[in-house]
């Protein structure tokens, strides 16, 4: 194992296509640019979810332009049961596909198998499952998997992992780590597109700081051009969730991206980030917009409920988005599915706000202010989790 | 433009529980005019449309009272709008019954004389219903030359081009949109005309080359895409080859049928903005080739239609 391991090092030392610059620091948090073969990423970044290749009521432009996103997310395996990877290989890869040309992202497949397939069976080979669509019968193994995201030709890959939820324990946990990380020497070996494709392993372990920091261990000997930290935002306790964050924040190398996997709440992305990690997605702000629901400063926003129809403020005061500028409340409520591009740019000016105090000098006071006006409302205050989380951060409440 | 009513297909529904004072909305509230009018000065639109009843149902003699009926119920509530003094800027535009036996009838004609005679400047006529050309260009010969003629409802491109030779200005239809909705891509190329010699066209002239346009539309249907269908899976070309809209610029068919297919509502979205795009580029062709509608009628139908019974078998298919 430990030659094949030093094979895999020695191959991997070629330049990725990525390269990572810290502009400014707060303790752990940090500000930096992220630069893609589709341009500058700025972090801390929250990805928007494009499931099947289109955002849900946004177009491309809008994205672009609206919102200025820099990376939205794509997910393989919906992509890969329809259109298919052929018919994307034909239509020379995603980012022409859906006209956008600006940075994309795509998932292993590993999480949707668990999540809408049926699973049939897992061992050391791969998963076999079944569609959600139309119950057919498919292998992805990690060969696969990068097969796939190469014909689909994002800018940043993950690895096929094997996934269990937070809230699994006993030997699972460990045995599933394990297979993560050999997954991840079949990724690398299958990876065709080194050059122009970014190659991302993801951190597994549950909750358990030990075999976390194992993980962490092995996977950075890989030199990747950087590290998910997956298999949280499953239901675990808020504690352990930021305090594994924090575990792998601490080992994984200053010099390269952090991405934490599913990571949408408003308060969460500010506790990672200021925890030191970069990179988030979710599909919960362009979820909650379906059901009418927004972000504001002061916490969610239920769209839909009577009493915003005569009010004809905006969403948010201080939001300089599109639908802010231009929209009421009482206009939203009764056309009821609320514009979209707010809420992403809500959760996307969240992130941002975060990255300018940084380098601006005035992180601390931008994160007090933020959690306290945003349980505001909120009968129990502030959650200890965050109070502790923030102690770690240097940040008293 | 506001309109009292929201358009449906189900015409019954809007004029099924009409009394002599109020009328419906959306099948669930009855407005009556004044509260109509005093929702249209708050929202302050640029038109507003005078309540109408839309007659369609049943046939012959009951048809024609129930018309009749409808006719002067509208002209009742023209009147009782005129009469506000609150106007503003809006412009008023008594709906008048259009319909087949509406005209034919000497009762009908009364009435909209009536309309006519009422009217004050800013009014604009708006018409509803009649389809053939020869029937609207008789209905506009009896109204003043100099008012603007508005039409409600009218969908197809073939539709419109009849209802430009008719002398309809103003056109309203969710055409294009119902058909993004439903997955249906309309295809129109521009038009190149040669240009011929102009030649002295006396009005008779007109009225006659007219006709003969008319009756060639009829028999004629717009050409349109099902992006639904297999064939576009793979397909990389554009929607209509040299169209200049969003959609077309930036994604194929087999974007669109993929969007289709998984359900994303940016597949209405996306034929939405080419459909309408393409209306508007028909309308632009319409003004600049205002010299010579007959070349470009002709040149139109040759490029951009299909025979009505092609259509018809290929939607028969589709069933």
């Amino acid at each position: 194992m430990e030659s094949g391991n030093q094979q895999i090092e020695s191959q991997n030392n070629q330049q990725p296509p990525l390269m990572f610059k810290v502009l400014k620091r707060f303790n752990r948090c940090r500000a930096a640019v992220v630069t893609l073969p589709h341009g500058d990423v700025r972090t801390p970044v929250y990805m928007p979810v494009g499931t099947k290749g289109a955002m849900k009521g946004l177009l491309s432009e809008n994205m672009a332009e609206l919102i200025d996103c820099d990376i939205m997310l794509s997910n393989t395996y919906h992509l890969f049961l329809k259109p298919g990877e052929d018919i994307m290989e034909q239509m020379g890869g995603l980012h022409k596909f859906m006209g956008w040309n600006r940075n994309i992202l795509t998932d292993s497949g590993g999480f949707q198998i668990v999540s809408l397939g049926e699973l049939n069976s897992l061992d050391e080979n791969g998963v076999s499952f079944k569609s959600h669509i139309d119950g057919k019968e498919f292998l992805l193994t990690p060969e696969r998997s990068m097969e796939i995201q190469n014909k689909i030709g994002s800018d940043i890959m993950m690895a096929l992992d094997d996934v269990v939820t937070p809230t699994t324990s006993g030997p699972r946990v460990m045995e599933a780590m394990e297979r993560s990380v050999r997954w991840l020497d079949r990724c690398i070996q299958a990876h065709k597109n080194p050059d122009r494709q970014n190659l991302f392993g993801i951190i597994q372990g549950g909750v358990d700081d030990e075999l976390r920091k194992i993980c962490c261990e092995m996977m950075t000997k890989r030199n990747l051009p950087g590290y998910a930290i997956g298999g949280l935002a499953g239901g675990e306790d808020k504690e352990d969730f930021w305090r594994t964050v924090k575990v792998c924040t601490d080992l994984l190398p200053d010099d390269k991206p952090r991405y934490v996997m599913g990571i949408g709440y408003a308060e969460d992305l500010m506790v990672c980030s200021l925890l030191g990690a970069d990179m988030f997605d979710c599909v919960f702000a362009t979820r909650t917009a379906r059901f009418g629901s927004a972000f504001s400063k002061y916490g969610m926003i239920k769209l839909r409920k009577n009493e915003y129809a005569d009010d004809f403020g905006p969403i948010s005061e201080e939001c300089q988005c599109y639908t802010c500028q231009n929209y009421t409340r009482s206009y939203l409520q009764k056309t009821f599915r609320a514009d979209q591009s707010c809420l992403h740019l809500i959760s996307l000016h969240n992130v941002q706000g975060l990255r300018n105090s940084v380098l601006n000098d005035t992180a601390e006071q931008y994160a007090r202010d933020f959690f306290i006006n945003y349980y505001r409302d909120d009968k129990n205050g502030i959650p200890v989790w965050i109070k502790n989380a923030l102690k770690e951060c240097k940040i008293e409440l | 433009m506001l309109t009292p009513f929201a358009y449906s297909m189900d015409k019954e529904k809007m004029s099924g529980f009409n009394d002599d004072v109020h009328f419906q909305v959306n099948n669930r509230h009855k407005v009556n005019v004044q509260k109509y009018f005093d929702f249209a000065v708050q929202n302050q639109p640029d038109f507003i449309v005078s309540p109408c009843e839309q007659v369609t149902f049943t046939s012959g003699k009951q048809k024609r009272k129930r018309s009749q009926k409808a006719a002067l119920k509208n002209f009742i509530n023209f009147q009782k709008i005129v009469k506000q003094e609150d106007k503003n800027q809006m412009l008023l535009m008594p709906i008048l019954l259009g319909d087949k036996d509406g005209l034919d009838n000497y009762e009908m004609r009364q009435i909209q004389q009536r309309f006519i005679d009422e009217d004050e400047d800013k009014s604009l006529y708006y018409q509803v219903q009649p389809a053939a050309y020869s029937e609207m260009k008789q209905f506009f010969n009896t109204m003043p030359k100099e008012k603007i003629r508005a039409h409600h409802g009218m969908g197809t491109p073939v539709d419109v081009l009849n209802g430009i030779i008719s002398g309809i200005d103003l056109f309203e239809s969710d055409y294009p949109l119902t058909m993004a909705e439903r997955g249906i891509a309309i295809l129109i190329e521009d038009v190149k005309i040669q240009r011929k010699e102009e030649s002295q066209q006396g009005e008779d002239r007109d009225d006659y080359l007219f006709l003969e346009m008319s009756k060639m539309m009829q028999k004629k249907d717009q050409r349109t895409l099902v992006l639904s269908k297999e064939e576009n899976k793979t397909s990389e070309e554009k929607l209509v080859k040299e169209c200049e809209c969003y959609t077309c610029k930036n994604y194929n068919r087999g974007y669109l049928y993929h969007l289709l297919e998984v359900k994303e509502m940016n597949a209405n979205i996306l034929i939405a903005i080419h459909n309408v795009h393409q209306y508007h580029r028909m309308f632009e062709n319409i003004r600049e080739n205002f010299d010579d509608l007959e070349g470009y009628f002709k040149e139109y139908v040759k490029v951009n239609c299909v025979d009505i019974e092609e259509s018809q078998l290929v939607s028969n298919e589709n069933a």
